[in-house]
């Protein structure tokens, strides 16, 4: 009986008992699972990924036809996933940025007008977003009658096309050159950084090392190789165009709804970082005579960064997550492919799921792992 | 010291001397020079805001407003070309109270005014906070006592449930459930129990990673599939299990932070005088991170609220899902902008207004903290 009270003892007994009520847990879903799934005849096991898929996506970075196996269309919607995931991440950050600068302008309009738009925006749920955006492209004009600008790029109530380049023999080398300009001014700036930091002279400009070493060299290799570059020019023929780059009506919306509603939550993010830094930076940086703009990216920004990172990250593995909404309007991502189409004709809903979380929770340790080695790079060093 | 004041020069200029003060004019003329027209910059951002709202609204409103039809008996009434917004206008009763038998909508009344009740509740200052705490805690009882039936009232099966009502019931029951698991969570998380602790923090690291949309299909759709033969869960439930889950994570997270808030002092003194662990927390560290977590928690709330849209994907018809309901029906067939922008105006308005209440709120116990 004394046990009971005996601090160590009950807390291996606590301890034990959550870890078996947990085990039993599992145990017991199981086993009802694997009894229903005998009762219906499903065999479990991932073999499934090799079959025949049979059915066709809307949307395909890679070629993909509708007698590939599920593996391929598991690839299909993790690309797609990927894909809308890092164009809102960027598009949404750019907005946010936008946005907590003019909320923090001395302008009343521009701040007020800002302030009138996230509150909408992040108030709103981002499905009903998607919905409205959805309801404006769908009163777009039709494909004939499409807006067009320089009779290249054309909206209409199918989406958006625009001219697609397609690289020739002979571009990669032009990637090569840029790739490599861009490591060699990365080099030069670090080092020039160093002699700064040591004499506190510049050695080297940002300006020239772009110019210089980045787009300078890669085109002149791209006219030396005889501009190996064709762009594929949508063309209005019959009821459709031909040609070029189409941005689904369903791609267009979820990009467009995820840039807003986000870029409305982010928006908050980098304001009250940018306000928990003290008043007197950016008096003191004003006072040494350093100009508006290098004080916000040089003073104010890199000490917010700090503030502003970790939540951030939260927002940008909500992005990844949110992809998944695309399921309400159509979007093939890897919800709809193996979670949606996959799972409904194979019937295995373990795997098809399994699959998909597992993704979704590889991307975000790896933000998670990425987030705290910033953090650790950026972390005021306390002696 | 006396000397150096005596070797002053003669020739400073005495402070004495009246300067004239500096021109403060403050009348709306300096008003907008200084916040419209500092600079040339803003000046040109001025304008251009100017032209752009002068170009767009006169647009908007026409459309919106002006030109648009508000009642009439059927689609055909509208025809001022601009906004239709009968599907609206016509159906509010629908969009509120979704299939809920006409006679009983009272008890749908009643069930807001006890789910708004909490926010003047939360705000008292003269009700003691555990009458509060009993409250909230029994408020999904309430309203499941209200709108399912029981005690002498007539049962309406749960399909019934439709339109704001839902998004309302929704967004109540998993706000008041999730907190109690939110709480062990967040116990958990910091608990010195190596086990306890990775168990609570494998679940919310897992949970947060995946889409709520994935347990939502999995509670649809496969949940016959893991429970034993012959039981059977409503939809309903197994939608408010996942709400339920998923967003006691979240809000274990900010309790973990409002726990995390309160001087290690406080734990090691009430240890110094015999209090256990569960009395050391209920009533020495929740009390007090509880109340400094309230505005986010409300945040939260706010985040649920726009979350119960997402049923809609799973088939059950709350705000969003019976707008698009009523898109497929023949007759409002095509007004996807007017419902959904309506639809966006309820809900804004009610997380403003949310919003604005945990600002206020926050304020408050600031000012009871000084």
């Amino acid at each position: 009986m004394s046990a009971l009270y005996n601090e160590r003892f009950r807390a291996y007994f606590i301890q034990a008992f959550a870890l078996v009520a947990v085990i039993a847990l599992f145990v017991a879903l199981g086993h009802n699972a694997a009894v229903k799934l005998e009762q219906n005849g499903i065999a479990s096991g991932f073999g499934f990924l090799n079959d025949t898929a049979g059915y066709q996506i809307s949307m395909a970075l890679i070629d993909y036809s509708a007698s590939d196996t599920h593996w391929d269309a598991y690839l299909v919607g993790l690309l797609n996933t990927l894909l809308i995931a890092v164009l809102t991440i960027i598009s949404a950050t750019s907005v946010g940025l936008l946005v907590a600068l003019g909320r923090l302008s001395s302008n009343w309009v521009l701040s007020r007008l800002c302030y009138c738009f996230l509150e909408y925006f992040r108030n709103v749920p981002i499905l009903v977003h998607l919905f409205i955006i959805y309801g404006i492209v769908l009163i777009l004009p039709p494909v004939r009658k499409s807006w067009t600008l320089f009779d290249s790029f054309y909206l209409s109530n199918r989406g958006f096309v625009m001219p697609k380049p397609g690289m020739e023999t002979g571009f990669s080398f032009v990637i090569l050159t840029f790739v490599a300009g861009i490591a060699l001014a990365y080099l030069l700036a670090r080092r020039s950084k160093e002699t700064f930091n040591r004499e506190g002279k510049r050695t080297s400009f940002l300006s020239v090392k772009i110019l210089g070493l980045v787009l300078l060299p890669a085109t002149v290799v791209f006219f030396a190789l005889g501009a190996p570059l064709s762009w594929s020019i949508p063309v209005l023929k019959g009821f459709n165009l031909r040609g070029g780059l189409t941005l689904s009506p369903e791609f267009c919306a979820l990009w467009l709804a995820g840039t807003i509603y986000y870029g409305a939550h982010i928006s908050e993010v980098i304001r009250s970082g940018i306000l928990a830094v003290s008043k007197g930076q950016r008096e003191a940086s004003i006072a040494l005579g350093v100009s508006p703009i290098r004080t916000m990216m040089q003073v104010i920004l890199p000490q917010a960064m700090r503030i502003i990172v970790p939540p951030m990250a939260n927002y940008y593995v909500n992005i990844t997550k949110n992809s998944a909404l695309g399921i309400a309007i159509g979007y093939p991502d890897l919800m709809a492919t193996t979670g949606g189409t996959s799972l409904n004709l194979t019937g295995q809903a373990i795997e098809c799921l399994v699959m998909v979380m597992a993704t979704y929770c590889f991307f975000n340790l790896l933000t998670a792992l990425l987030m705290n080695y910033y953090n650790k790079k950026v972390s005021l060093v306390r002696n | 010291m006396t000397d150096s004041v005596a070797q002053l020069p003669q020739n400073v200029p005495s402070l004495s001397v009246a300067r004239p003060n500096p021109v403060v004019s403050n009348g709306p003329v300096q008003w907008i020079r200084e916040n419209l027209f500092s600079s040339w910059l803003n000046t040109a951002i001025t304008l251009f805001i100017f032209y752009l709202l002068a170009q767009a609204l006169p647009i908007a409103l026409d459309w919106a407003i002006l030109s648009a039809t508000f009642s009439g008996a059927d689609r055909d009434a509208c025809t001022g070309g601009g906004a239709c917004w009968l599907a609206l206008t016509n159906r509010f009763s629908f969009l509120v109270y979704g299939f809920y038998p006409e006679g009983d909508r009272w008890r749908v009344d009643l069930a807001f005014v006890l789910g708004v009740a909490v926010f003047p509740l939360l705000f008292s200052r003269r009700i003691p906070k555990k009458y509060v705490v009993v409250y909230i805690g029994l408020l999904p009882l309430a309203l499941w006592l209200v709108l399912n039936g029981g005690f002498g009232l007539p049962t309406v099966e749960s399909h019934r449930f439709g339109g704001f009502m839902l998004t309302f019931y929704l967004a109540a029951i998993s706000m008041c459930l999730s907190l109690p698991v939110a709480i062990l969570l967040a116990l958990g998380r910091q608990s010195k129990l190596p086990i306890i602790r990775w168990l609570a923090t494998g679940y919310i690291e897992f949970i947060r990673s995946v889409p709520i949309i994935t347990f939502l299909f999995m509670a649809s759709l496969m949940a016959q599939l893991f429970l034993p033969a012959g039981v059977e869960v409503d939809q309903l439930f197994r939608v408010i299990a996942v709400m339920v889950f998923v967003s006691a994570v979240y809000k274990a997270e900010i309790i973990r932070g409002g726990i995390q808030g309160i001087p290690a002092g406080q734990v090691e003194a009430a240890k110094a005088l015999g209090v256990g662990y569960w009395r050391t927390m209920a009533y020495i560290i929740l009390p007090q991170a509880l109340r400094n977590t309230v505005p986010a928690l409300i945040n939260n709330f706010i985040g649920v609220v726009k979350e119960t849209s997402l049923v809609m994907i799973v088939g059950l018809l709350d705000l969003t899902g019976l707008a698009m309901a009523t898109l497929e029906s023949q007759e409002w067939v095509g007004l996807d902008l007017e419902v959904f922008i309506g639809i966006s105006v309820i809900f804004f308005t009610i997380n403003m207004v949310i919003s604005r209440y945990g600002i206020f709120l926050e304020r408050n116990i600031a000012r009871m903290r000084n």
